[in-house]
């Protein structure tokens, strides 16, 4: 525990000196360490890993432990971080553990290696790292590959969270790509019969948003009048560039982060692959790299390319309003239970992309917490959906039914995530669609209304998918399966508890996110 | 004193959570009936207060559930901070309905105790039962339009779930499945029109000085929203005008019309036959389906700003009473028979609210309560000794089953307004305020919307009597008919705990109605009005008459039909059957209703899966293969093996990190360094 007293002196003196975001810790005081710790925590432990042999059924054992403690530990930091946030009365837009080293400086573009987290990035921190250790238990019983399977998870983990602190575009790039191909690998290693197939397609779309997002980073690199020319984002992000210029960042960044989002027509990447991957790689999907395209949509669209997203508001609005019905109709008419939710996931996202394009302050306040509770109530349906097929050997709902006799727990527990997507209140997804409807709709009337009758084809999906799922007449082939085990409660309940809590408090962490929103709005009032 | 309704409200929450710590399901559910007697009791204490301190303020407390202030001007119009609140609100209307939803929940768990006995879900149920109380109570006494929207959330889920309690029966199924959908409808139009309340009224309310009680202005209050309303109409709030006021209450229209059961979505009322027979007596007489009216209720300041569409809401109602009443009269299930009655009734009082009869429009809801959960238990019973709820295969519980069929007998009358019984007293309301169609602010409907209504309003109570007093006389009296295994001889009354709850509610529904007999001062109107002092309903003998009449005549004459089995009204109503087959109505609508969901749902949700194998899957792979070919030439990359895979990832990093290096120390050629 000292050690984290340590890092709260650190992170506190570090906030202390960057309110404008253009200084760095001052010389003399202890410079904090904690996001550096948090991110490569993962990383070291990949490398511990590497060593430990895997032969025995021990070995494999202690592989797990230290694969488990490597993504425990961010998630304790995280958690620190974001509650040292709270206690915090900041004023907008403030980067808190901002760490500020001179990296690449012999590159025409200097790069340093910059991080820095505020209220959007940390509660999507803290969603990603209670999702690698959801993960992690959840992959408790997988033997073959078991070392590489591991690996590549916690790489993926130091991807996505770097991803999620830095504060420089080049660096942001690494991390970016440092995901991309565990995510591939993971996809491939595991899961449904054609599985190759999505991973492949999963790939193909990573590595063309990953060249989108270069080209914007070069873009901002050679177009911001700085000198010398940096990839920094405090510096490119509070420069207005000529509206040529804007129009063409604006799509590069759009495009590059919606198409990791997604958004229609460049979902089917995440259907396949929510689909066929093995379930914690799904939930990894859909919790973290799909949360990484909104985080970018606000971090980088957004905040760089103000005026041009404005402009071309009505093209997000249009794609937002087309990918929220898409997934949800489509869903309604899904057989297969994984591609269902994957769909379901799609339409939730709509809603997302709908707040980031009406830009107003509460609907962004709705985005982060959507992506967070959608985080959690998802990755609930889809490792319930993975016990169910675990179960009945089959992912066609029209062969399931009346499960509820044989898993009471387990229809509980999804009868709680269902209305959990739906909007319950007090459950978890409630207030942001409250928000992101009340922000969204003085901009964009038409789309939000017809988004908001879209929630009742959610509603519709969810309960007929429950119903064939889990109720009606008990059947004779599933007699003998069985409830949730101990160890499919303890990656279940945590998740559910979550979607309970933030739907209880979800006020408790709004002033830290508003705190970060604030940041991207002043780009757009001219602040 | 009025903090007591954080008590009512919240006692039933916490048995809730109690109800988990017994062993036994059975004193889980007693805990249940503990936690709503509690509440029952503290309600009725707040009521007595209430009614000494009637023209006090109504009182509220509030706690803010989130606060969300934006330090900054928000571009696209809104200003202002987003804090909703939840809490409690003390007035007449919340002090009255209180205790009528508590105790009808109360009555409906005893009787659970004993109808429900050996379920394997009772203790679920019992949960259910008393978390929609509690929604249900902290519903009735919102204190603005957030904590209402919730509540009604809460509300319509627990009666999902307890429609769907029998989870293993596909028709429960898709009767709950059927209930929410159509709910969850007046769920989005209650969401837009809260956002659009607050976006309109936000920045204005933020300006007004702190109202007393509050530490912050709250946009979606009751109280404040009252006085916008009416400034809103007069155009002194910026960027409110009549249209604002218009769709506001249209969509609030909406959400009361669906919830309430009203046309074209009355059935789903229906759908309650199929839900545990308590469960269906709370969802109908003092949850969901009262909720409608209770929001027009509670909305009513913005509906007097817009009499159309409050003439509209009369005419809707109009509609669905006779609608209602004519399907009462064709059902031969006796559950669905009182579904469509309840419909029936509701729409009624719906007519109250839109000829501006406010006290007598919930006077209704309030006199109806207590009968249709009365005949609700009721037939319950009946069903249960008998094992169908087919009229026709009933008969002789008025010698099998005296309790039950004589208390079946107060509710049937007392819903008909058979004269001087509490039905009949609230529906002279109603006609009054019909025949008066004058809203408190001076407004009128027109002259033939005004004859529409009396019409349609004196056909609905006349087939209303009908259709009751069939339901009694097939179901209770005469021969049960001949079926196998069926021994009418073993047909017993129903124990105590079944029975004990109908004659409360048989003595409640008798007087009841003396609270609000029309033209004497200090009853029902008293307490709850519109405006800002009461409104006296004065006496009319026409209206009188007429509810005698058609109420009473509309029994006299099913009586004769079906008890006394007059051969010349017999032929008459037989004749008048044979006009309407009895299957026609179903031969019609269900093809149609096949085709519509082949058109509206199958087909559409078919479409982008569709699409996407069709277009863009092809699409994708085709450049994607474009890409491959122009990569890596038409060489096969694919070989399906992990390692070429990694392989392929180890070389692509280990080339980045070489770039990287070769760049970072001025290697690379044409790129150099910056210092």
């Amino acid at each position: 525990m000292s050690a984290l007293h340590l890092l709260a002196a650190a992170g506190a003196t570090g906030a202390t000196g960057t309110g404008t975001g253009t200084t760095t810790t001052t010389a003399g005081e202890f410079p904090t360490v904690l996001l550096s710790a948090l991110i490569w925590t993962t990383a070291a432990t990949m490398l511990l890993l590497l060593v430990l042999p895997e032969r025995t059924d021990e070995q494999r054992g202690r592989l797990r432990l230290v694969a488990l403690a490597g993504a425990a530990i961010p998630l304790l930091l995280a958690t620190f971080g974001l509650n040292y946030q709270i206690g915090q009365d900041f004023i907008g837009g403030t980067t808190s553990f901002e760490e500020q080293r001179p990296w690449l400086t012999a590159l025409p573009v200097q790069s340093n290696y910059h991080l820095g987290v505020d209220g959007i990035s940390l509660p999507l921190l803290l969603l990603s790292t209670l999702l690698f250790v959801i993960a992690m238990i959840a992959s408790w019983r997988v033997v073959s590959h078991l070392r590489l399977y591991l690996v590549l998870m916690l790489l993926m983990e130091t991807g996505v969270n770097g991803v999620l602190c830095s504060l420089d575009y080049f660096v942001l790039l690494l991390f970016w790509g440092m995901q991309v191909l565990p995510a591939f690998l993971l996809v491939a290693m595991g899961g449904g019969a054609r599985r190759m197939r999505a991973a492949w397609r999963q790939l193909g779309f990573a590595t063309v948003g990953m060249a989108l997002l270069a080209a914007t980073a070069l873009l901002l690199a050679a177009k911001v009048n700085a000198s010398p020319p940096s990839f920094d984002f405090v510096r490119d992000n509070t420069v207005s560039l000529s509206r040529g210029i804007g129009s063409l960042g604006f799509w590069l960044s759009f495009l590059g982060f919606a198409l990791t989002l997604p958004v229609v027509p460049f979902h089917t990447w995440a259907r396949d692959a929510l689909a066929e991957a093995a379930t914690p790689v799904a939930v990894l999907l859909r919790g973290t790299v799909m949360t990484l395209g909104g985080y970018g949509l606000m971090r980088v669209t957004l905040t760089a390319f103000p005026d041009a997203s404005h402009r071309f508001g009505l093209v997000m609005v249009v794609v937002a309003v087309i990918t929220a019905l898409w997934g949800a109709v489509a869903a309604l008419g899904e057989d297969d239970l994984r591609r269902l939710l994957a769909y379901g996931a799609v339409g939730q996202m709509g809603m997302v992309l709908l707040a980031i394009a009406s830009a107003s302050a509460i609907a962004l306040n709705g985005a982060v917490l959507m992506l967070v509770a959608d985080g959690l109530a998802g990755a609930l349906l889809l490792l319930l959906a993975g016990v169910v097929q675990d179960r009945t050997r089959t992912r066609s709902i029209a062969r399931m039914g009346g499960l509820a006799w044989q898993m009471p727990k387990l229809a509980a527990l999804w009868v709680l995530g269902g209305l959990a997507v739906i909007g319950l209140p007090f459950l978890a997804c409630f207030v942001a669609e409250l928000m992101i409807f009340t922000g969204s709709f003085p901009v964009h009337r038409a789309a939000t209304v017809i988004v908001m009758a879209g929630t009742l084809i959610t509603t519709g999906y969810v309960l007929w998918t429950m119903q064939r799922v889990f109720f009606g007449p008990s059947r004779e082939a599933f007699a003998r399966v069985r409830d949730a085990t101990t160890l499919e409660l303890a990656y279940l309940l945590p998740l559910a508890i979550a979607v309970v809590v933030l739907g209880l408090l979800p006020g408790r962490v709004l002033p830290v996110i508003n705190n970060g929103v604030q940041s991207v709005v002043a780009r757009f009032t001219g602040g | 004193m009025y903090n007591l309704a954080w008590a009512v409200v919240l006692v039933p929450l916490g048995a809730c959570v109690l109800s988990y710590l017994p062993e036994v399901p059975r004193r889980a559910a007693l805990f249940c009936i503990a936690g709503t007697g509690v509440s029952l009791l503290l309600s009725l204490v707040l009521l007595a207060y209430r009614l000494q301190h009637n023209n006090a303020a109504p009182y509220q407390s509030v706690i803010t559930f989130i606060t969300f202030a934006p330090n900054q001007d928000l571009g696209g119009g809104v200003v202002g901070d987003f804090h909703p609140q939840l809490g409690i609100r003390v007035d007449g209307l919340s002090a009255v309905m209180m205790p009528v939803v508590a105790l009808i929940s109360m009555l409906v768990q005893i009787h659970s105790m004993g109808s429900m006995r050996g379920d394997a879900g009772l203790r679920r149920y019992s949960v259910l039962l008393t978390l929609g109380t509690f929604a249900m109570l902290a519903f009735v006494s919102s204190p603005n339009y957030f904590h209402l929207y919730v509540m009604w959330e809460l509300v319509a889920v627990c009666s999902w779930l307890l429609m769907g309690h029998w989870w293993h029966r596909p028709e429960s199924l898709r009767a709950a499945r059927r209930a929410f959908l159509v709910t969850r409808v007046g769920d989005v139009a209650l969401l837009l029109a809260l956002v659009l309340t607050y976006v309109k009224f936000s920045a204005n309310v933020a300006l007004l000085p702190n109202t007393p009680g509050q530490d912050l202005n709250d946009p979606l209050s009751f109280t404040l929203l009252g006085q916008e309303w009416h400034r809103g109409h007069l155009g002194a709030v910026a960027g409110v005008g009549p249209r604002t006021l218009v769709v506001t209450a249209l969509l609030l229209l909406v959400a009361a019309a669906v919830t309430s059961a009203q046309l074209p979505v009355q059935s789903w009322l229906a759908g309650t036959a199929e839900a545990p027979p308590p469960a269906a007596a709370l969802i109908q007489s003092a949850t969901v389906a009262i909720m409608g009216v209770l929001l027009v209720a509670r909305a009513y300041p913005l509906f007097l700003e817009v009499p159309p569409v409050l003439a509209a809401l009369a005419v809707l109602g109009a509609l669905t009473a006779v609608a209602g009443a004519v399907v009462a009269l064709t059902h031969t299930d006796m559950q669905r028979i009182i579904a469509s009655a309840t419909s029936s009734h509701l729409g009624l009082a719906f007519v109250g609210l839109g000829v501006g009869a406010l006290s007598a429009g919930v006077f209704h809801l309030f006199t109806q309560a207590w009968a249709v959960a009365l005949l609700v238990l009721a037939a319950a019973n009946v069903a249960r000794a008998y094992g169908t709820r087919d009229i026709r295969q009933l008969g002789g519980a008025w010698e099998r089953m005296p309790w039950t069929s004589r208390a079946m007998l107060a509710g049937c009358a007392a819903s008909a307004g058979v004269v001087l019984l509490s039905g009949f007293w609230s529906l002279d309301g109603v006609v009054g305020g019909v025949l008066r169609n004058r809203l408190p602010n001076g407004a009128s409907a027109p002259g033939l919307v005004q004859g529409l209504l009396l019409v349609a309003v004196l056909a609905a109570m006349g087939l209303g009597a009908l259709a009751l007093t069939r339901l009694f006389a097939v179901a209770a009296l005469g021969a049960p008919a001949r079926r196998r295994g069926f021994q009418p001889e073993k047909v017993r009354e129903a124990p105590n705990g079944m029975r004990i709850p109908l004659l409360a509610l048989a003595g409640l529904s008798a007087v009841v109605g003396f609270a609000g007999i029309p033209g004497i001062r200090a009853t029902f109107g008293n307490v709850i009005f519109a405006g800002a002092t009461p409104q006296h309903e004065p006496f009319s003998l026409t209206a009188l008459l007429l509810t005698a009449l058609l109420g009473t005549g509309g029994a006299a004459a099913g009586w004769l039909i079906w008890a006394r089995r007059n051969p010349a009204a017999a032929r008459l109503a037989s004749r008048v059957a044979a006009a309407v087959p009895p299957g026609a109505a179903a031969a019609v609508l269900e093809p149609l209703r096949t085709r519509a969901t082949e058109l509206l749902i199958t087909r559409p949700a078919a479409l982008p899966t569709l699409l996407e194998r069709r277009v863009l899957d092809p699409v994708t792979d085709a450049v994607a293969d474009g890409l491959e070919v122009a990569a890596t030439g038409p060489r096969r990359l694919r070989t399906g093996r992990l390692s070429s895979y990694l392989l392929t990832a180890v070389a692509a990093t280990a080339l980045l990190a070489l770039g990287v290096t070769l760049a970072a120390t001025g290697h690379l050629p044409g790129v150099g360094t910056s210092r």
